[in-house]
């Protein structure tokens, strides 16, 4: 990365790249899976519609993943140190495709940005919303 | 979720204590990560483990899973369909028959190398009764500390959860 580039990336307002996934079922069971929450809601589409959801739905954890994955894939070296008030303001259902986008909010001396981050299922929709801390002491210039 | 009946005195009188105490059922492990990778299709050479158990090599955002006690164990009854995820937020005695979690912060302190071992102190730090729109109940604020098997600190939780009585039309 050059010196401009990242600059660039780290200039207040600066839009942090966007990460889309494509939730169908298949892949809500291998989330599910893979981050160990077999609650019914997010693998039963029957019992998800039954407890009122349009469908079934990802959880918590999806969220920080996918969150992670969209700061660590915008700036090599990125790392994501917190999340701050983190909230679920709707659900990542089944076929949605769910993006995380971010906006940098502010940025130090010592390295440290902090972004807000949000996952949406299209511009109307967010699901998810949170500040987030980012070291980028490791980013090379 | 089975949430343990109670008062809110008796929720209130336990702000401040541990409630539970739980172990990872699986530590930091390269086929997880590997897994976990797969499903949220993350293409990252920062989770390739050199080998020298010094690199972080799960991503932090894992740290409940590998927190996570087992579903079922050797001795244990037969697993009831549709168990939750075996997390202690029920625990505290309160009336309300629902709970639903409304704000996280994590701060993530340490990186998740291969073979830790994580082990969770889940401590209720705040009860605040309040009426909503959706029911009667309280804010039940728990903060979770999560360890190594070094006791270094690898995440702290706060998390804020609602337990209520959900309104029924008949009470409208």
């Amino acid at each position: 990365m050059t010196s401009e580039r990242r600059d660039d990336a780290l200039r207040i307002g600066a839009k942090i790249a966007p990460v889309s996934i494509h939730l169908t079922f298949q892949r809500m069971v291998m989330i599910a899976s893979a981050n160990r929450d077999f609650a019914p809601i997010h693998i039963d589409r029957e019992y998800a519609r039954r407890s009122g959801a349009d469908d079934a739905y990802t959880n918590m954890m999806f969220v920080m993943g996918l969150m992670q994955r969209t700061v660590e894939s915008w700036l090599p070296g990125a790392r994501l140190t917190a999340l701050k008030q983190l909230r679920m303001t709707a659900f990542n259902r089944v076929d949605d495709v769910v993006t995380c986008r971010g906006v940098v909010h502010a940025v130090d001396a010592g390295g440290e940005v902090a972004a807000e981050l949000w996952l949406e299922t299209s511009p109307e929709r967010k699901t998810a919303v949170a500040t987030a801390s980012i070291s980028v002491r490791d980013v090379a210039d | 979720m089975y949430l343990e009946p109670g008062t809110w005195e008796d929720a209130e009188s336990l702000v401040g204590t541990v409630i539970a105490e739980q172990v990872g059922a699986d530590p930091v492990n390269a086929p997880m990560v590997r897994q976990y990778l797969e499903s949220l299709e993350w293409d990252s050479a920062a989770w390739n483990d050199p080998g020298d158990g010094l690199a972080p090599m799960a991503p932090s955002a894992m740290y409940m899973t590998f927190g996570m006690p087992a579903y079922w164990g050797p001795g244990d009854p037969p697993l009831p369909d549709g168990s939750l995820a075996p997390f202690p937020f029920g625990r505290v005695p309160a009336p309300g028959s629902t709970m639903m979690a409304t704000q996280t912060d994590v701060t993530f302190a340490a990186p998740l190398r291969d073979g830790d071992r994580l082990h969770a102190t889940w401590r209720l730090v705040g009860v605040t009764r309040k009426t909503l729109a959706i029911g009667d109940g309280a804010f039940l604020d728990f903060e979770t500390t999560y360890r190594n098997q070094a006791d270094e600190v690898v995440a702290v939780e706060r998390t804020s959860t609602f337990r209520y009585e959900p309104v029924t039309p008949d009470d409208e």
